[in-house]
């Protein structure tokens, strides 16, 4: 097998068109000499002719009627289905809408039972007051007056009505020595119940210009 | 293709006179590609039967800017390498061959038959190929995209094909239309 057989192999496998009956003529030449080659020609034409004839010789089909009729059945059943799960779709969406209506006002309940009330804000503001450092910031917010007026002062600061068992467990202008104080209140550290405490420390630790009260 | 559309949705809503037209115009190609593949006319009919049920069940999920004809080859070509699969399990004989050839099995000289005949000994995988192409008239690329393979094994496989069968046909003492004899090496 030489290169111009492999060239024809290789031409040949590329020819798809069983129609072909024609051999270029760069191969004619070389067919005379190769008898492999001209065999395996041969073989080309005898595929295409038979391809050509065996593609007029489609078999009979079966009647279609009871194809028909099944797809019928199968597009009416499907139609039906369509409709079905449309109208399920529906009503699936409608109560959806009706649940996550339900959940949101059920959520809205229960986080306002949770929530500091009114009341509650009245009495504790422990949201705002919860801190050392809050309690600060407030002190700083709050008029001069206020805080000149010492404990009694404390309700009518914004966030620091910590409730009367709270403004009252001490007395106005009472010098306490911060280390004498049950302990060290640090800037973050909660401060519970000791909002009272905490003042006081704020009076010994922050000198505040009393004389200018009033 | 617009006719296509247009036909499918009808069918999709049940419309009779459709769906009589969607047989009328597919079921001869498909039922055409199931025999010559399966080579068992009731089988062929089953496939054929199972191809069209298929169709109209997913006939929505078809992309309707793609011809029908591809599609439902490809539907077709399932549904026979599933049942040729199944048929490893248990073998049905080969009755296609006798039913386009006839009962003539002495080195018939019709060449539609002997090709058939080739057809039936051919490797599934080849055998559909070569129906694809050669019967269907797919191209390469649509012959590629139905069997869900790369372009170059469609012509691989084509050429393998063509190449068993002019071996079975020379080996079948089989004439060219012009008189010329193969002789057998």
């Amino acid at each position: 097998m030489d290169m111009n057989c492999t060239r024809l192999e290789t031409w040949l496998a590329d020819q798809l068109d069983p129609q072909r009956d024609e051999l270029p003529s760069e191969w004619t030449q070389h067919i005379a000499e190769c008898g492999s080659c001209a065999q395996c020609w041969q073989d080309e034409r005898l595929l295409a002719a038979a391809v050509v004839a065996w593609r007029t010789k489609s078999p009979c089909p079966p009647a279609t009627d009871a194809l028909v009729t099944l797809l019928l059945q199968e597009a009416t059943a499907r139609a039906g289905a369509m409709n079905v799960p449309t109208k399920r779709r529906a009503r699936s969406r409608w109560w959806s809408l009706v649940a996550s209506a339900a959940v949101v006002m059920i959520g809205i309940s229960v986080a306002r039972s949770l929530s500091p009330g009114d009341d509650f804000v009245e009495s504790e503001q422990l949201a705002f007051t919860s801190t050392m450092g809050s309690l600060l910031h407030r002190l700083d917010e709050a008029r001069f007056d206020v805080l000149t007026a010492g404990p009694s002062g404390l309700p009518i600061i914004p966030g620091l009505s910590a409730g009367s068992t709270r403004s009252t467990d001490f007395t106005a202008g009472e010098i306490i020595d911060p280390a004498a104080s049950s302990g060290v209140l640090r800037y973050g550290q909660p401060l519970g119940d000791g909002v009272g405490h905490a003042f006081r420390f704020l009076q010994i630790a922050v000198p505040v210009p009393t004389t200018d009260a009033g | 293709m617009d006719d296509e559309r247009e036909l499918a949705q009808r069918c999709l809503a049940g419309d009779a006179d459709a769906v009589r037209a969607f047989v009328d115009r597919f079921h001869a190609l498909i039922f055409s590609l199931c025999l010559r593949m399966l080579g068992h006319r009731h089988d062929a009919e089953d496939a054929t039967q199972d191809v069209f049920v298929r169709a109209f069940r997913h006939l929505d999920h078809w992309d309707a800017t793609r011809p029908l004809r591809p599609w439902l080859l490809t539907i077709a070509a399932n549904r026979c390498r599933t049942r040729l699969a199944k048929r490893t399990k248990t073998p049905v004989a080969m009755e296609h061959t006798q039913e386009i050839a006839g009962k003539n099995t002495e080195r018939s000289q019709d060449l539609a038959e002997e090709l058939q005949r080739g057809l039936a000994e051919l490797r599934d995988d080849y055998r559909l190929c070569f129906l694809l192409f050669y019967e269907q008239q797919l191209s390469v690329q649509e012959v590629a995209a139905t069997l869900d393979c790369p372009e170059g094994t469609v012509k691989t496989w084509l050429y393998r094909a063509r190449k068993f069968l002019a071996e079975f046909l020379r080996q079948r003492g089989v004439v060219t239309p012009d008189g010329y004899e193969l002789h057998t090496p």
